[in-house]
Parts: structure tokens; sequence; C-alpha cells
């Protein structure tokens, strides 16, 4: 008798700490549902004990009384969440949930951090922007495949790209440096590349490139409104310090344009962000260089911005108006203002020759260059026919000035290696019907070159050469 | 998961009659497995951090396929890259291939070559999809029961509110996020078991760290299937946890030794490291220990 109570304190024990519910989850229509979950949770939604029903639609639970279970939920996908209070929880209940009422909350996948189509590669910048990176030649300099190189190049699998677009408009021509150096990183949604671009549309499947051109694709809100940055920066170290630049630039589908100024004297070289990346230019290049060159000393192997002692300013335009469908005129003009100073100490000591023991040779030179640039360029590029003309001038006002001290004995120096040319460049082509291409091309350039050099005695020699240049 | 550290090009000469044959055989299959695969419905993309080499992490994207009984989780990128390297392969060019390769590893980057077939051959088992070193390798085999803890944590991960669970499966401890809200019975991998989708999964080594990154209706007329099912050798699954750990660890000679000795008579093959250098030089260790999902 008193064994019977024993055990019957004991089951009622354990049956107060867990109870087991069997019972099976149906559809609306009698349809088992294999694999819906059944939840028993507390007040606080926190989940005591779950299963999923099995083959036959069954569901197991043991469910542990001291947790408080409050409400017990089934729910099934396309089927409606059924949710009921824990006390009408009944065990070998068979619960019926009603089919539909379930719709996804889509999340979209962003985009992948390289996505291709055909033969476009498209990069995420918002994949390879790191906290650190400023402008958008930053993140392209990460991302696999591109380079940056130190001239401000681009090379895609190691060959340089043939265009620079921005939103698949021209507006930099070759000197692409400014805008990739300078556009900030949090602009741009996107940088294309356009594999094997034939930027001519009537070559496109006549002449094959290997050339890629990349395009910067914007973010909405930098298309179509005037962007402008100002950043100021001065400090004091031996002397005052400056690093400045002002931007303003605007991105529509009819016109684009992109101006700067900028300057600084802690040694960062601003000449690199306008040069002519050559590639471009199919091997064209102005580069008619005379008998004389500004001043230099021997740059020790470390950073070129712990030893430059330079004032550089540089204002850079460009403009571009889409003048039809497939024609376009460009503008560009800049101007680069730099003055370097250059200072060399050598001394030579001769250990075989007594009383000459030691030669001291220094220079001081002062660099002065001004250069600047124009370019008009129009473009029409149809279907059948491109035609460009492209214009272009420079001028520089570039010195030296110094006093070189050889042991003792002084000596001036002056040097003005100055240069002027004006170019152009004509290309017609036409695709016929049966993709027969007629070419025209035409290319001359002429170059003047003042130079003048002070030599012993005072005496200033000017030595004036000019080249005319023409191909057909 | 483990990245191919060799590609291989297999050149075959098929007798005319044999290679019809083969077709043949291959229509057949492929009609005969077309049966078992259903439409998928919902499309749930993970981005995965692991160290499949220690120390070296990268980003891998998966996808997960989920139809009504069965579910499928591959890489994408892997599918894009394998049929570009199949119509590179059939142009025949041995050095353009070997040119060609590394571009096409860049195209499509944080590929993994693992697919995995959940439902299938039948309820309650999972096909797994596997190249070690220049064989495909498959076994199915029972989804494992997984005891998962239950924690009071939750976190908002796309939007939906998720659950903590911690469970073990194959020899490694997972932290889970579940979102109770989407009541389907799948996760990355072959996680399974929790009243919800596994939106999180985080292994206790820190070598795998998965993150939904999509939630979406699956496009029209996507299937829940394995890619290129018939090119997989069928194994045990302890055979292929065998093979595996055999080919890890290897040095270069050993492992161009072993890609030699592998080849049927009648066939060439030409062993190309990735970088494009010659094979058959160096005792580096070319083939690393690899970190699986599955430890044991």
């Amino acid at each position: 008798m008193r064994l019977t109570t024993f055990f019957f304190f004991l089951i009622s024990c354990l049956s107060a700490l867990a109870q087991t519910y069997t019972g099976k989850v149906k559809g609306n229509k009698g349809e088992l549902l294999v694999g819906a979950s059944v939840v028993v949770s507390t007040e606080g939604r926190n989940t005591i004990v779950y299963c999923l029903t099995d083959e036959k639609g069954e569901y197991m639970l043991l469910v542990p009384n001291t947790k408080h279970p409050a409400s017990v939920t089934v729910s099934y996908i396309g089927y409606q969440k059924k949710t009921m209070p824990f006390a009408d929880f009944r065990n070998g209940m068979t619960i019926t949930l009603v089919e539909g009422g379930f719709k996804l909350r889509e999340v979209k996948v962003k985009a992948e951090r390289i996505r291709s189509t055909g033969d476009t590669l498209t990069y995420s910048v918002s994949g390879f922007r790191q906290a650190q990176d400023r402008s958008i030649a930053d993140v392209i300099s990460k991302m696999p495949g591109l380079e940056v190189k130190s001239d401000g190049m681009v090379e895609y699998q190691g060959k340089p790209i043939n265009k620079f677009y921005i939103e698949g408009l021209d507006l930099m021509g070759s000197q692409y440096g400014v805008a990739n150096q300078n556009i900030s990183a949090d602009k741009v949604k996107s940088v294309q590349v356009l594999e094997n671009h034939q930027s001519v549309k009537s070559l496109r499947g006549v002449s094959f490139s290997e050339q890629a051109a990349l395009n910067l694709v914007l973010k909405d809100d930098a298309k179509a409104v005037w962007a402008g940055s100002a950043d100021i920066g001065f400090g004091y170290g031996d002397d005052f310090l400056y690093d400045c630049r002002l931007m303003g630039m605007r991105f529509n589908k009819k016109y684009q344009t992109l101006m700067m100024y900028k300057n600084n004297d802690i040694g960062k070289q601003l000449g690199n962000e306008v040069l002519d990346l050559a590639a471009l230019l199919k091997g064209r290049t102005d580069s008619e260089s005379g008998f004389l060159s500004l001043m230099s000393v021997e740059a020790p192997d470390i950073a070129e911005n712990r030893y430059m002692f330079n004032h550089s300013h540089l204002v850079v335009g460009n403009w571009l108006w889409k003048t039809g469908k497939d024609s376009e005129l460009r503008l560009q003009c800049n101007g680069f203002m730099d003055k370097t100073d250059l200072r060399d100490h050598n001394a030579t000591t001769y250990l075989t020759l007594a009383d000459l023991p030691v030669i001291v040779e220094e220079q001081d030179v002062r660099n002065t260059r001004s250069e600047w640039k124009a370019e008009a360029n129009y473009q029409y590029n149809g279907a059948k026919y491109f035609i460009k003309n492209n214009f272009k001038g420079y001028i520089d006002f570039n010195k030296s000035i110094g006093r070189m001290l050889y042991d003792g004995q002084g000596t001036d120096m002056m040097l003005k290696p100055h240069k002027r040319s004006i170019t152009e460049d004509f290309q017609m082509s036409h695709t016929t019907a049966n993709g027969n291409v007629y070419d025209v091309e035409s290319y001359w350039t002429y170059s003047h070159l003042p130079g003048q050099l002070l030599t012993i005695n005072g005496m200033t020699e000017r030595l004036n050469l000019d080249f005319f240049f023409h191909a057909k | 998961m483990g990245t191919a550290v060799y590609e291989y090009y297999r050149q075959t000469q098929y007798d005319m009659i044999y290679k019809k044959l083969y077709v043949t055989f291959l229509v057949l299959l492929f009609f005969s497995t077309m049966s078992a695969q259903e439409l998928s419905k919902f499309r749930i993309t993970y981005d995965c951090d692991a160290q499949i080499v220690t120390g070296r992490s990268d980003t891998y994207r998966w996808t997960l396929d989920i139809g009504d009984t069965t579910a499928v989780f591959y890489s994408k990128n892997y599918r894009l890259y394998s049929a570009e390297l199949t119509k590179l392969k059939t142009g025949g060019d041995a050095t353009a291939l070997a040119n060609q390769l590394p571009l096409l590893g860049q195209k499509y980057p944080g590929k993994n070559d693992l697919q995995i077939v959940i439902g299938v051959p039948g309820r309650g088992q999972y096909s797994y999809y596997k190249q070690v070193l220049n064989s495909n390798l498959k076994y199915n085999d029972t989804i494992p029961a997984i005891k998962w803890e239950l924690t009071d944590s939750t976190k908002n991960i796309c939007e939906y509110e998720c659950r903590q669970a911690v469970g073990h499966v194959y020899g490694r401890t997972w932290t889970v996020w579940f979102a109770t809200d989407l009541p389907l019975n799948y996760g990355p991998y072959i996680f399974n078991g929790l009243p919800g989708l596994i939106l999180a999964a985080k292994d206790s080594d820190g070598l795998f760290d998965f993150k939904a990154v999509g939630i979406e209706n699956a496009p029209e007329g996507a299937l829940v299937s394995a890619y290129e099912d018939t090119d997989y050798q069928k194994c045990s699954r302890k055979r292929f946890l065998k093979i595996r750990s055999e080919s890890e660890g290897l040095d270069r000679e050993q492992l161009v030794d072993r890609l030699l000795s592998q080849r049927s008579s009648g066939q060439n093959v030409i062993v190309y490291s990735i970088d494009g250098v010659e094979a058959k030089d160096g005792t580096k260790v070319e083939v690393p220990k690899y970190n699986h999902l599955d430890k044991e």
C-alpha cells in the first residue's frame, strides 16, 4: 500500500515536471504537413521546446511545466501561422493550418563584388572600398585585374586602358588622371571594365581591340547635380604649409564638366595628374624635346614628398557637350605652375693628392615651371561614319635659375627651355555595308622651342628650334 | 570546401562509336534524373567569410534554392565558371586554355565546387558533390540529426528577427541564428532541424562565418538540382573522407605524380599550376591541409 502510494506520488511528480504532447498537423484540405514546426514559448516569447512534424505529419513534444509555457505556435511555409494559448493545447490534438496568406518579405541580394555580363565586368565600389580610400583611384587599385601605375595610368590585365568614361561619356580624353585621382569614391557606384573595347562604333565587329575601357557609374545622387568640394589644409613646420583643393563638377546626360584648382607645398606632385597618358594617343605624343631641359640634381632614394621643396598650383577645366545623338564636343584646358628649389652639396676627397684633399661642389637651383595646355575635340561617332578632329596647343615658361659654387668659385646659371606647340589630329573613317573600311587620317604638329642658356662670361645664348611633323 | 590549386586539362580521344554510345547514355541518365527534380520556390543567398587555408580569409557566395521537399546549396559563380571552362575546353588548345585559366578564375571570384542536395535521394538524406584534386566525387548519406540548444538571444538579420541556437555537426560546434517567420527547415551547408530558416552560422574556431545577404522568390523555372550530376563518381562518405585526407599535405612532386597516375589509357593529361608556371619542379607543399565544413 505504501509502495503504491510512493509510485503514485513519483508519477504525479514526474508528470508535474514534464508532459508529453502528441498529435498531428494538417492543412485545411486534410493534407498532412510534413516538417511543420510546433513551438512552445514563454510569455516573453522565448522558446521552451519545439519540434518538426515527421513524415506522418505527427508532432511529439515533452513540455516541462516548470518553465511556464504560455503559447503554442504552429507554422508551415505557405500556410497561415497559428498561435494559441498553451492552456488550450491538449494531448492528441490535431492542429489545422489554413493555406495561403504567406508572402515572402524579400531582401534583394546586393551586387556581388564583381559581376559580369558579356564583355562587361562590373566591380561594385562598396565591395572593395576600405575606410582609408578617398579617390576612386584608391579603390580601382584594389580591384583584381586593374592596376593604377605611379604616373596614374590604369592597366587592365597588364594592358593600358584605351578610354576612361564617366557615365559613358569621354570627358577626360587622355588626361583621365585628374578624374581618377580626384573624384571621390563615395560618388561612384561601380566601375565597369569594357573588355576588348572598340570606341569607334562603325569599326565594331570589323576591327578588334585588345584593350579595355573603363567606365565610372555614378551613384544616383551624384548625377545631374552640381557637386562641389573644398579641401583646405594648412600647417606650420619649418615653413608655412598648405595643401588645398577646390572642385566643382556636374555630370548630366548631355553636358559634363569637371573643374578644379589644387595647390600644395608639401611635396606632392601635381603635374602627374594632367599627363597625357600615352596609350590613348596611338603612340603620338608631342614630345619633341629640345637640347635643353630643366636642371636637376641626383634624387635620393626615398619618397619624393620627404625631400621636395615645392610650391605647386594646378588649374584644370574640362567641358563636354553632347551636340547630337552621336556627336560631342570637348574642351579641356589646364595650367600647372610650380616652383621647386634644389640644393646639392657634394664634397669629394682625393686621398692621393696631398694638397688637394677636398673639393666642395654646391648647387643652388630654383626651377620654375609654368605650363599651359588647351585642347578642343569634336567627334562624330555614328554607325557608319567616324569623324574626329582634335586641336591642341601647349605653351610653357619654364626656367631654371641658380648658382653653382665649385671649390670656392661661383658661377651663375640660367636656363629657359621654352616650348610652344600646336597639333591637329584628324581622323575619318567610313564602313560600308559589306564591311570595307575607308580611312583618312591626318596628323600634324608644329613645335617652336626658343631656348635660352646663360653661358660663361654672362652671355646669354639663344637656341631656337622649330619642328614640323606631318603624318597622313 | 577547398580551392582547386591545380587546374587540369584532359584530351580524350574517343572512338566515334564510343562517343555516340556515351552521348546516348548521358541523355538516358538525364531523363531518368529529371523526374526527381522540382522547381525551386525560394532563393537564399549567403556570404561566407571562410579560412579554407588557415590565416587566409576569403568571401564565398552561396545560393540555397528551396523547393517543396528538396533544396540545393551551391556556388553560382562556380556554375558560371564551370560552364565557361567547358566551352574553353572544347576549343581544344591546351596552351590557350592555360593562359585563360587565371583570367577566368578572376572573373568568378568566391567560387567553390561544393554542392549539396538536401532531400535527395529520399527524405532525410542528402547528396554531397565535391572535387578532390581532379576527381569529381559524390556520396549520399543520412542528414545528421542535430541536437540544437536554444538560447534566449535574438538578433535581426536581413530585417528578420532571428533566435540563437547552438549545435554540433561533424566535429564542429556551430552558433546559428534562425528566423521563426520563415518556417523552412533549412540553412547553409546541411544545417536543419530548427523551426525556422537559418540565416547566419558561425563555427567555434572562427573559420567559417555564413550570413544571409538575400532572401528572394526563386527565378522562374529554376530547378533544385545538382550541376553536371553525371560527371561525378559515386562513393561512400567514409571513402570520400579517406580520399580527401590523402589528397592533402602533398608537395608538388607528389601531386603531379598523383594526377598523372590517375589517367586512364588513351588520355593525355597536362598539368598546369594555376599561375601558369611549369608544374614539375620545387618541393614546396602544394596542397595544404584545408579546413572543411565537416571535420569528421
